[in-house]
Formats: structure tokens, C-alpha cells, sequence
């Protein structure tokens, strides 16, 4: 069931007619990064009033065609209107003044600055000749509120706010100028469920009050609850535009791809005789805790379940060497000590770090130092790099990861979400890890590349390895983990095996054990 | 009790106090100078010691705080040297030729064209802060030699009075006037103007700023224009002490003022800083050198101190910083990665 194709839709616009016009529409839209084509002729048209959802996957081009609604990225060619009115390419203000407002994938809020400030950062109110910091406080105040924020202090300095209240916080943002369009880039990456549940009442307040909303997500299941429409892109290019009636989840998910994903994650591998990786004894992630144990296996995949935010980030830092926390670490029989991640890497523990850009990457340099970064030692001779063995561990890590670059010396600035998280991951392997720790990996990669992890996951576990994973995502914890421990307050409070793993069980232990603790 | 997921911590710290608990350092620094330097004159501190002490911290300090709207920026202005140099030069000549308040209007003038060439070099030849500066800077020098080859001229006594007289009545050294002044008004375009709040969003975060439709080149510029009108001011201040031009007197002043506005709390990465913390700051280093006089030591330790201090101020920051991170662990649930508070 392909819907309209784009021809159809083009020609019923062009032929007028139609009494309202669209809120929002794109036309021809092309965008190159240096060798990498993010939009090619892309087309959208999106009706006022209206949730729209922009799907597709990392590469599609979704970032891109929100960044020229934005104004932030200035398009090769194409034209952008907004009720009617043709935007000059590359402009955030003039964006802004016609009503289109983005809450961004990568947050745009400025950490040393209070939230207040941030929030009326570009219409701060007077007192005479002067500004008021008081009345900015006090709209900030009602602006939180507003969207039942009330926790959050408008004088805290954005930067000492967790994430996801700084998720909030851009939101405000974006509603706080009345706009026409309302424009949600990987909005709900970082939220949790109840958050997400007030970001969306709030997105359909809106939408009954006549703004049009864009959203981007990942999460398909977000966009059936929410959207009205949506349009399907890939490889930079418009697939078609479907109500959300006329088109299923796996339909959506097969455009997306270009060819039919029957199963999306790879089948779990049953291993009866596991041994252990590493064994934890007496952690403790908060003082004052009951100390717990836990048994990481080789050839497995171990989820970390739970609602957000109940320590299983802490955990997995501090097993890197990276965070707080206390306890003994057994490999092989002998205590090790992980002060520092250098340690952890010794040990052959590896951590794929969730912000790749910020703990991950060189943005600096090109793919192969990139890939190179973790074992350069072991291709020198006297600190010295021989060149030759550099350029094969280079083309073999590329031919690995499948990583898809114009060169090895591309700068992996220049690469798409998923690609550079490849980069990352090829420069972990290169060390031979015996255990993987995966933070929130998947977050904001499309659903192609999410693909391609789980079966690199799978793969490693079934090569030996141990992986932990944490992820956001339930759903993908079920359909990937072997063994789930539901976290709640810094301890795993109940592990789930085998048959036991699916999505009601994480959700219901996860829920059972705030209950319990209250 | 709903079980909310994240409970609301305690409050965060607020951001006006990050920039001023980082400026705590100089008037702490100030004030034990200050008293250690009494132990030596016998507690006492009259009209001719004050006025010392503030006409000597003065072109310091407005030389600190042009520097500071620039390092603000993530920027830096190594010209201001020179920019002082070519206002008192300027001064000078035009004074001698009858100017009179003219004089000092033009001279005002010249610091921001001058604060102008350095704000469009660096924004639209996009060459980096440190290169383009060093380069005006050289060029201003030159020139401020083909205006005043020797140092000569002379400027009248009543910009002299305005400047680092003493208000007669009261022996109140005008120049402490115009420090508290300074700080006041930079108080108010720092934390209560559009360009102020947009400064500190551009040292904050370039892109953040541009993508919330901050027209990020004019900030930029207007940073720089500050910084050349602020050593315009100080160019006069000096003149009006010295009586007279001088094309070598605007050397010592570009570090002492990057030095000032480290030990002021300014953070080089940008976005944090005050400009009270600079102007205490000047007044830390001028106390410095007037310390080393009244206890008898050769004026040439005078840069060594002076080193030390900015060392043990930076030392004092990241501390404070430390113990400042250490607070928001303990207000959140969980304790986060070493590096990660500080994104």
C-alpha cells in the first residue's frame, strides 16, 4: 500500500484551488555537505492545524529540512513558504518572525545563562531605559507553569539542570513566541514517559488552537499517538504523504527502508553454558545503600531496564571508571581496580558513550584517527606511527563497521548521526573488548541504522562478548536483551530471564518497584 | 505520593551567582592587600596614599574592563595596548593645538573606529582573535609614532583634575569616582541592557545564540568597539597624569589588563565573567606594586607578584569551581562523571 506518490500530491497543489493553503510547504528543497547529498529536491506540504510527523531514517534528511524551516541551515536551492509567504533562505529571524518556532535535536540553550534568561533571551522585558531581570523571572515563572513546570527554578543556570528538564525548558522556549509552527526535532529523546505524555497534551492543546506541529521522532509507536500526518522521506527525497489511517507501522517502517524490515531485531541467542565476564560484588551507587551483586556473562546481552533516571547510567559509568560509586570489580578470579577509564580499558571494558559528539569523537579529525584514537600504540614503533599499518587498520576498521564515508580522510564532522556512532563503536573494537557498555546508543539513530546495531550487538555477544545495554527505549531492551535488570533507586531490583523478558514485565516490574518503595 | 520520576532537586545554583562567586576572589585578594599594606604604613591611609593607590588602578581598570567585553566573547584584544597609546598620543597633540573638550571627544572616537577595524577583521576576514589584534595593534602603534614620535605635548590641568584630581573638599581621589563609576555602568550594560544579556549568550554558546536569532557579527562587533573606547578612556586618564603623550606608555597596559580580568573571575572560555571582578582586579595589581613600595621592595619584583597572584587566582577559580560542582552533585540524585557538570 504505497499512498499518493509525490507526483500526485505536487500536481494537486500546483493546480490551486484549494481554499486554505498549506502552513508550511518546501518545494525542491536541495542540501550538500561537501560530498554527502542530504536533501534532494524534497518536497513538503503541511496543512495549518495539524501534527505532522517527518519520517525517516538518519541520512533521510529530516534534521536538514527542519534546519531550513529554522533558518539555521541556508538550502542550495528550493523554496520555502510559510502560509503563502516565501522565506529568505538562511535567516533564524526572519524564521522566527514568520512564526516558526524549533525545538532542536542538539538542546540550544545557553548553560551559563539562567533559564529565565534563556527563555526570554530575544524579547527580554523593560523597566525604563533598562531591562528587568524581576519581570523576566516572573514571565518565565508563568511560562513554566504553564506546562506544569513549576519545579523548575527560572534563576538556575541552565547548564546544572539535568537533561531532561533542560528538554523542558527548550520546549518553553519554543511555545513561548505563539508560533505558527511548532517544529519538534527528537523532542522526546530524553524525556520519560510521563513527560512525554505532557509534551504531547500540550502539542494537541496547540494544535486545537490552530499551530501546526512538526514532529520528528524515532519512536514509531509516538507517532501514531500523536501525529494526524505524515510524510516519509529517504535519501533526501519525498517517498509520499499518508494520513495516519491509511498507512500501518510496518507499511511506514518498509518506506523508510526502501524494502520490507520483517524483523527488526535479531533472534536471541539461547546460550546454555555462559561463563562469567565479570563479576560485581558489594556495588553501591548512593551512600547509605544495601550493597548488591551482579554477574556479567559472556555471549550475552544484558539490558538495564527501569523507569529513566533510577542509576542505570551511574552504573555503567561508574563500571567504566568514570562516575562515583562503590564495589568490587572480579575478572578471572582477581579483583581488579577501575579507577579511571584507562583502567576499564585495560581490562578490556569498553564504554560507547550516548553523547557522541562531546565523549566519543574527535569532530576535529578525520574518520581514520578517529577509528585509530584508542590503539595507536600498537602501531608504533618508539612513539613513532608507522604510516603503513596505520592505513590498514584504517581500511579494515572502515570495511568492519561498514562505514560509509567518501574517504577515510573525511572528517567525521561531515557524517550522519549513525555513521559517526559506527566510528565510535569501530574505535572501541579495535581494542578486542571482552565487556561492551552501551549508554542510551540508539538515541536519535534511524530506524536502518538501529538495525544494523542490533545485529553488530548480537554479533558481538554471540563472538564472546559481554554487552550491557541501556536504553530509553523499552521496547528495544525487550526485543534485544537476554537477561533485564529493572533498576529502581540505584539497585537492580528484579532480573528478568528468557521467556520472562517482555514488554509488560520491564514495564510493570519497572512501575511495581517505585510502588514497592514508597 | 504519585511517584514522580525525578524528584525536584535542590535548587540549582543560580546563574547570576556562577559569574559573581567567581569575582569573590579579587575583592577578597583586594581587601587583604589593602590591609597588609596598612600594617606597613602604620594604619594610615590619607588623601595623598588614596589617591595613589586609585589614580595608578584606573586606566588599569578601564583597560580591564574593555578587555573583559572581548574575552566575554571568547575573544581576546591584544591591540589595546596600542589603543591606549594612540588616544593619548592623540590626546596629547590635539591639546597642545587647543582642542580642549574637543580633544577628548575625538580621542573617544578614534578608540571606537579603532575597536571597529578590530570587531570587522575578526568577523568578516573570520581571522582569529589573537592574530588579527596582534596585527591592528601593531599597525595602531605605528601610527600612534608617525602622530608622536617622542613623547611630548601636553594636556591641560583641568582634564587633569577631572581625571586624577581630588575632589578638594574632601581629599576623595576623583579617579576612586570614576572606578566605582565604572563599575556601576558596566553592572547595568552587562546584566541589564540587550547587548549585555546577547554578550554573555555569545560567549555561552555561538550557535545557540545565532539559531535564537541574535544577530551574533553585531554583538561580536560591539564587544570590540567597547574594548576600544574603554582604552580610548584610558589613553585620556592617562594623559591627564601625566600631563603629556607618550608613544611607549600603552605597552605595560595590555597585560596587566588580560591579568586583571583573570584575576576578576573572567573565564577565558567565555560567557561568565563580571565587570567588577576586573576593575578589582586592576585595583588588586595597582595595591600590589603599592604594597612593594611601602615596604621598601625594588619595584622590579613588582612582575614576579604580580605572576603569582594571577597563578594563585586561577588556582583559587578552579577550586572554586570544584567545590561549586561538588554542591550540584549533592543536590541531584546521582552523582555524574568527572567533566560532565561542566558542559
Amino acid at each position: 500500500m504505497r499512498g499518493k506518490e509525490t507526483d500526485p500530491l505536487i500536481a494537486e497543489a500546483a493546480g490551486g484551488g484549494d481554499t486554505v493553503g498549506p502552513a508550511i510547504s518546501a518545494r525542491g528543497v536541495h542540501k550538500h555537505y561537501g560530498g554527502i547529498r542530504a536533501l534532494e529536491g524534497a518536497e513538503i506540504e503541511i496543512a495549518p492545524g495539524e501534527v505532522h510527523a517527518l519520517l525517516g531514517e538518519n541520512g533521510a534528511g529530516k534534521s536538514t529540512l527542519v534546519k531550513i524551516f529554522a533558518g539555521v541551515v541556508r538550502p542550495d536551492a528550493g523554496e520555502i513558504r510559510v502560509a503563502g509567504r516565501t522565506l529568505t533562505a538562511g535567516s533564524p529571524l526572519e524564521a522566527r518572525e514568520a512564526g516558526i518556532a524549533t525545538v532542536f535535536q542538539e538542546l540550544s540553550l545557553i548553560p551559563q545563562l539562567s533559564v529565565a534568561h534563556n527563555l526570554v533571551l530575544t524579547a527580554f522585558p523593560r523597566r525604563g531605559p533598562l531591562l528587568s531581570v524581576a519581570s523576566a523571572n516572573e514571565i518565565a515563572r508563568e511560562a513554566l507553569a504553564k506546562l506544569g513546570l513549576d519545579h523548575i527554578d527560572p534563576r538556575g543556570a541552565v547548564g546544572r539542570l539535568p537533561l531532561d528538564q533542560r528538554q523542558m525548558v527548550e520546549i518553553t522556549k519554543a511555545t513561548m513566541t505563539r508560533p505558527q509552527v511548532l517544529i519538534l526535532d527528537e523532542a522526546t529523546s530524553s524525556l520519560n514517559r510521563a513527560e512525554v505524555d505532557r509534551l504531547f497534551d500540550l502539542a494537541r492543546t496547540l494544535r486545537d488552537q490552530g499551530t501546526t506541529v512538526v514532529v520528528i521522532t524515532h519512536r514509531m509507536h509516538e507517532v501514531w499517538a500523536l501525529a494526524d500526518s505524515m510524510t516519509v522521506l529517504r535519501d533526501g527525497r519525498t517517498i509520499g504523504r499518508y494520513a495516519i489511517d491509511e498507512i500501518g507501522q510496518q507499511d511506514a517502517v518498509s518506506l523508510m527502508a526502501g524494502r520490507d524490515i520483517t524483523s527488526v531485531f535479531p533472534a536471541k541467542h539461547l546460550a546454555e553454558t555462559t561463563s562469567t565476564a565479570l563479576e560485581l560484588r558489594n556495588v553501591r551507587l548512593r551512600r547509605g545503600q544495601t550493597p548488591w551483586d551482579l554477574e556479567l556473562r559472556r555471549g550475552e546481552i544484558l539490558g538495564l531496564g527501569g523507569l529513566q533516571g533510577q542509576g542505570q547510567r551511574e552504573f555503567l559509568l561508574w563500571l567504566y571508571g568514570a562516575g562515583a560509586g562503590g564495589g568490587s570489580v572480579i575478572r578471572d578470579g582477581k579483583t581488579v581496580r577501575i579507577r579511571r577509564p584507562g583502567d576499564a580499558l585495560r581490562h578490556g571494558i569498553v564504554l560507547i558513550p550516548e553523547d557522541r559528539a562531546l565523549e566519543g569523537l574527535h569532530l576535529n579529525l578525520p574518520v581514520r584517527w578517529n577509528l585509530a584514537m584508542a590503539t595507536l600504540r600498537r602501531r608504533s614503533h618508539l612513539g613513532v606511527l608507522s604510516m603503513t599499518a596505520e592505513k590498514r587498520f584504517a581500511a579494515e576498521a572502515v570495511a568492519r563497521m561498514a562505514i560509509k564515508s567518501s574517504s577515510p580522510f573525511q572528517p567525521v564532522s561531515a557524517l550522519s548521526g549513525g555513521t559517526q556512532q559506527k566510528v565510535v563503536i569501530g574505535k572501541f573494537m579495535a581494542v578486542d573488548p571482552a565487556v561492551l557498555l552501551f549508554v542510551d546508543s540508539t538515541r536519535g539513530i534511524d530506524v536502518q541504522t538501529k538495525f544494523e546495531f542490533y545485529e553488530m550487538l548480537r554479533s558481538l555477544a554471540r563472538s564472546g562478548a559481554a554487552c550491557v545495554l541501556y536504553s530509553s527505549d523499552t521496547e528495544e531492551l525487550v526485543g534485544l536483551c537476554d537477561r533485564i535488570a529493572v533498576f529502581h533507586d540505584g539497585v537492580p531490583v528484579q532480573m528478568l530471564v528468557g521467556d520472562e523478558v517482555t514488554q509488560d514485565a520491564v514495564v510493570g516490574a519497572s512501575f511495581a518497584a517505585v510502588e514497592g518503595a514508597l | 505520593m504519585s511517584a514522580p520520576a525525578h524528584p525536584p532537586a535542590r535548587r540549582p545554583a543560580r546563574a547570576t551567582a556562577f559569574a559573581w562567586q567567581r569575582s569573590y576572589t579579587s575583592g577578597v585578594l583586594a581587601a587583604l592587600l589593602f590591609l597588609f599594606y596598612l600594617t606597613r604604613t602604620g594604619w594610615t591611609f590619607g588623601g595623598i596614599e588614596a589617591l595613589g593607590i586609585t589614580n595608578d588602578a584606573l586606566p588599569l581598570a578601564l583597560a580591564a574592563v574593555g578587555e573583559t567585553f572581548v574575552i566575554l566573547t571568547n575573544g581576546i584584544d591584544l591591540s589595546i595596548g596600542s589603543m591606549i597609546t594612540i588616544s593619548n598620543v592623540t590626546l596629547a597633540v590635539l591639546c597642545s593645538h587647543g582642542f580642549g573638550i574637543f580633544a577628548v571627544v575625538i580621542v573617544v572616537a578614534i578608540g571606537a573606529v579603532a575597536g571597529l577595524i578590530n570587531g570587522l577583521i575578526v568577523c568578516y576576514m573570520r581571522i582569529a582573535p589573537l592574530i588579527a589584534t596582534l596585527a591592528t595593534g601593531s599597525i595602531y602603534l605605528g601610527i600612534s609614532l608617525m602622530i608622536l614620535p617622542n613623547p611630548g605635548g601636553t594636556v591641560p590641568q583641568w582634564l587633569t583634575n577631572w581625571t586624577t584630581g581630588d575632589i578638594s573638599t574632601s581629599n576623595f581621589p576623583i579617579a576612586g569616582l570614576w572606578l566605582i563609576l565604572s563599575i556601576a555602568g558596566g553592572w547595568v550594560l552587562l546584566r541589564r541592557t540587550n547587548f549585555g544579556i546577547r554578550l554573555q549568550a555569545l560567549g555561552g554558546s555561538e550557535t545557540s545564540s545565532w539559531s535564537a536569532g541574535i544577530n551574533v557579527v553585531r554583538v561580536r562587533i560591539g564587544a570590540y568597539v567597547a574594548a576600544g573606547v574603554c582604552s580610548a578612556l584610558a589613553g585620556v586618564v592617562l594623559g591627564g597624569l601625566t600631563q603629556s603623550g607618550d608613544p611607549t606608555i600603552g605597552a605595560v597596559y595590555l597585560l596587566g589588563a588580560v591579568a586583571a580580568v583573570v584575576v576578576g573571575g573572567t573565564s577565558l572560555a567565555g560567557g561568565i565573567g563580571t565587570i567588577a571582578g576586573s576593575v578589582l582586579g586592576a585595583v588588586v595589581l595597582s595595591l600590589v606594586s603599592a604594597v612593594l613600595l611601602v615596604s621598601g621592595i625594588s619595584a622590579n619584583y613588582q612582575y614576579i607578584v604580580t605572576g603569582l597572584i594571577v597563578i594563585g587566582a586561577l588556582l583559587a577559580h578552579s577550586l572554586q569551581s570544584k567545590l561549586d560542582l561538588l554542591a550540584t552533585r549533592r543536590s541531584q540524585r546521582f552523582v555524574r562523571a568527572p567533566g560532565e557538570g561542566r558542559r
